[in-house]
């Protein structure tokens, strides 16, 4: 019946609280004969001696693959432990086969059981001969009742490798999605082409009566097309393929006994006070009920028995629902407070909820047995008796801590009070040297501003204090000049040829500089008297210069 | 090396070790807390003596000692692993923890980040004392490396004052009745439950302030936490 059976996750309905639970899944019920496919046994909660084993099964071949651990986050057990073992499961001839129990032996020889799951194996030639891509959609019940979820499933199988799945889901008309949806792919191993599986589960809850037949689904895909595109990307091309009607009729519940809450489902009722090491007159004792079940607990409220011998108070609610391997799980914890009045042995009687299991067609009531709390005067300490349901409680496999250090060093001295002082020392040396730096820069600068103010006197500045000394006199009068010449016609005065020089200049100016060149060089070099007109000469030739 | 390993070998560490592997969890304790509790005590000994107190069904003190190994070994995925399972099995009225460090400090501490820092600025020193005695290349990367080296350096140190100054407490044994004042007779407004990782905000009185990881704020008896050692 079920396209991919996931059977036996029910065990946290059918054992104790918190016990360790096994499951079988396979990745798909139906087989062609040669395909195979995974089957998966899920341990929670205990860790196995072995891997799991199977009763053979004439029709199948069965071959262990692989196994994985990783913590999970369950509804019911909190983090806990899945540890995984995963079969190839080969079809060789047509059928419908019972793969399983896994039996799955724990510390101490306990030994734990899955359900099995149905295969059916199809003959070879009708499955070879489907079409490339192949959609279907529909609910995994044909008739539930008022108020119960049932799980809808559209699935896409392909010959050909797709990729990007959008599926568009059908309005739902009369019933009421509820928690997350979950979406996978797998494959299939086929000696024809592996097929590529994508299927979407959503829960929905049962709100109308009735014919609630639903459109089909549609899913978009993206398939890659063989040889790829330009530059070796990969290629698609996106198709739409739609699935089945999916046909469900709805129907309503029998009229509802005295006490019914709403609660359609199998559920189970848990109890658990928190104090278990005496309890004394006016103690809190936290008190945590649970109901956890296959159905909606959103609003569903937990009748309170009053006690004359003590008082009980709501703390907080919580409730959690989503699909868990493939089943719709929820789960509400009542926390309250109990306080003890009066000193003796509390009876506390059994809590009782009126639901509608499906699986029964009838109304059932849950109870949880609570016992007896010996209760003593206020200060005095003494063992509780019994408390909680149904004897004793297993306490779940703890989730391994991450083990100790076997050795290394038992002190470290700690660095970080020492960060100051050595960045500190670190810096002091590039301290030093910028401001070496820095000084010689200053030095620097002052020195060539120095020099500056030398050079800037020059050409006609000379002439403000010339020396009394006639040679001395003379040799400024002729540095003043050349400078004058140099800088009109832009050259160094080491680099200046006064013939070249003079080439350059105006026939008025360069009659003028070469008047009082000729006077300077006659009265250095040439031993002829000094002109007294020298200074006037030079002192024209060089606004003669400066002014053109 | 020889030293380091000869110790390692020798230790409390060790010692500890040898008794839990014996099931001797009260001797591993009794050979790991002194050293832990000692002021240097190495994450090791201190995420030891977390999973020891674990043990013992201790969470609070557990988790106390496990954040001090956290603060000491933060890359270490085993601390943030086993106190993400002890505060899973806190009651539900827990506060949200306090005192969660920056994120940086998720990665380095704020020690190695300051052997960073002085590392940059060392080679920053260096690299301007060698351009001057060589008169050549740039001092702009050296400045730079030096600068960033005592930006790295100041962000550590803020971080380390940081931890100094708002250390983290663990509420241990029994619930604590948070008072408006740091008096016994003062109102109390606030009950934590054994487990509360509070930030421990200033002391008085022998009291302290402490805030919950959701902002509330109460004086606590000195007594009634756990400070996370360091």
């Amino acid at each position: 019946m079920l396209r991919w059976l996931l059977v036996c996750i029910s065990l946290w309905v059918a054992l104790p609280a918190w016990a360790a639970s096994v499951s079988l899944s396979v990745s798909t019920s139906k087989l062609a004969v040669s395909q195979a496919t995974r089957a998966t046994v899920t341990v929670l909660g205990a860790q196995p001696v072995g891997i799991p084993v199977f009763e053979p099964v004439d029709g199948l071949s069965l071959r262990y693959v692989t196994q994985t651990s990783t913590p999970v986050s369950t509804v019911d057990q909190g983090i806990v432990y899945a540890r995984r073992y995963v079969f190839e499961v080969e079809a060789e001839r047509v059928g419908t086969y019972a793969l399983g129990p896994a039996e799955v032996a724990l510390p101490g020889g306990a030994t734990v059981a899955s359900p099995p799951v149905t295969i059916t194996v199809t003959e070879r030639s009708a499955e070879a001969q489907d079409a490339p891509l192949v959609a279907t959609s529909r609910f995994l019940e044909d008739t539930v009742w008022e108020g119960e979820v049932v799980l809808y499933t559209a699935e896409v199988r392909a010959r050909k490798p797709i990729r990007n799945v959008a599926w568009a889901l059908p309005k739902f008309e009369g019933l009421q999605q509820v928690g997350q949806g979950e979406e996978r792919q797998y494959g299939v191993l086929d000696p024809s082409g592996d097929i590529t599986v994508n299927d979407v589960t959503v829960a929905m809850l049962a709100s109308g009566t009735g014919d609630r037949t639903q459109a089909p689904a549609v899913a978009r895909v993206s398939v890659l097309q063989p040889g790829g595109g330009p530059w070796g990307l990969p290629q698609t091309r996106t198709r739409s393929i739609a699935g089945q009607e999916a046909p469900l009729t709805v129907r309503p519940l029998p009229p509802p006994p005295p006490g019914f809450n709403g609660l359609v489902g199998d559920y189970d009722l848990r109890s658990s006070f928190g104090t278990t090491e005496g309890i004394a007159v006016g103690q809190s004792v936290p008190w945590v009920v649970e109901i956890v079940g296959d159905g909606v607990v959103d609003g569903v409220e937990l009748p309170i028995p009053e006690l004359p011998e003590a008082r009980i108070y709501r703390d907080t609610t919580e409730s959690v629902g989503r699909l868990v391997e493939g089943r719709w799980m929820a789960r509400k914890r009542f926390q309250l407070v109990l306080v003890p009045t009066a000193p003796g042995t509390l009876e506390l009687p059994p809590l009782e909820l009126v639901t509608f299991s499906p699986s029964q067609g009838r109304y059932v009531t849950v109870k949880a047995q609570l016992g007896t709390l010996t209760v003593v005067g206020e200060g005095a300490r003494v063992d509780v008796q019994t408390f909680g349901a149904d004897g004793e409680i297993a306490g779940p496999e703890p989730v391994d801590l991450v083990d100790i250090y076997g050795w290394g060093p038992a002190t470290t001295p700690p660095l970080a009070p020492l960060i100051p002082f050595g960045l500190v020392l670190a810096v002091l040396p590039g301290v030093l040297v910028l401001g070496l730096d820095g000084r010689d820069g200053v030095r620097s600068w002052w020195s060539s501003r120095t020099v500056r103010r030398a050079v800037a006197v020059r050409g006609r500045g000379r002439l403000r204090s010339l020396p009394s000394e006639p040679s001395e006199r003379l040799a400024v009068l002729d540095l003043a000049l050349r400078e004058a010449l140099a800088d009109h016609v832009s050259t160094p005065v080491s680099q200046l040829r006064r013939a070249e020089a003079l080439d350059a200049v105006v026939m008025d100016t360069r009659t003028v500089v070469e008047g009082a060149f000729t006077a300077l060089d006659l009265a250095r070099f040439a031993g002829g008297a000094v002109p007294p007109d020298v200074d006037e000469l030079v002192r024209a030739a060089i606004d003669a210069l400066e002014t053109r | 090396m020889i030293a380091f390993v000869a110790a390692s070998l020798a230790g409390p560490v060790w010692d500890g070790a040898t008794r839990w592997e014996e099931g001797d969890i009260e001797g591993a304790v009794a050979a790991w807390a002194p050293a832990a509790d000692a002021g240097w005590g190495s994450a090791r000994i201190k995420f030891d003596l977390g999973n020891a107190w674990y043990r013992r069904g201790d969470l609070p003190r557990a988790i106390a000692y496990w954040r001090a190994a956290g603060h000491l070994a933060p890359r270490e995925s085993g601390v943030s692993r086993n106190i993400a399972i002890a505060r899973s099995e806190l009651p539900a009225d827990t506060p949200p923890p306090a005192g969660d460090p920056a994120l940086w400090m998720r990665v380095v501490t704020p020690g190695e980040l300051g052997i960073a820092a002085w590392l940059l600025t060392i080679a920053g020193s260096v690299g301007l004392v060698r351009r001057r005695r060589l008169r050549e290349g740039s001092r702009t990367p050296w400045v730079a490396l030096t600068v960033t080296g005592l930006l790295v350096g100041a962000i550590a140190t803020r971080g380390w004052w940081h931890q100094v100054q708002s250390p983290v407490a663990v509420v241990i044994d029994a619930p604590a009745q948070a008072r408006s004042a740091p008096d016994p007779t003062a109102a109390g407004h606030l009950q934590l439950p054994p487990g509360s990782e509070v930030a421990v905000v200033d002391a008085s009185n022998g009291f302290l302030l402490v805030q919950t990881g959701d902002g509330e704020r109460g004086w606590v008896p000195d007594g009634a936490v756990l400070r996370v050692p360091r």
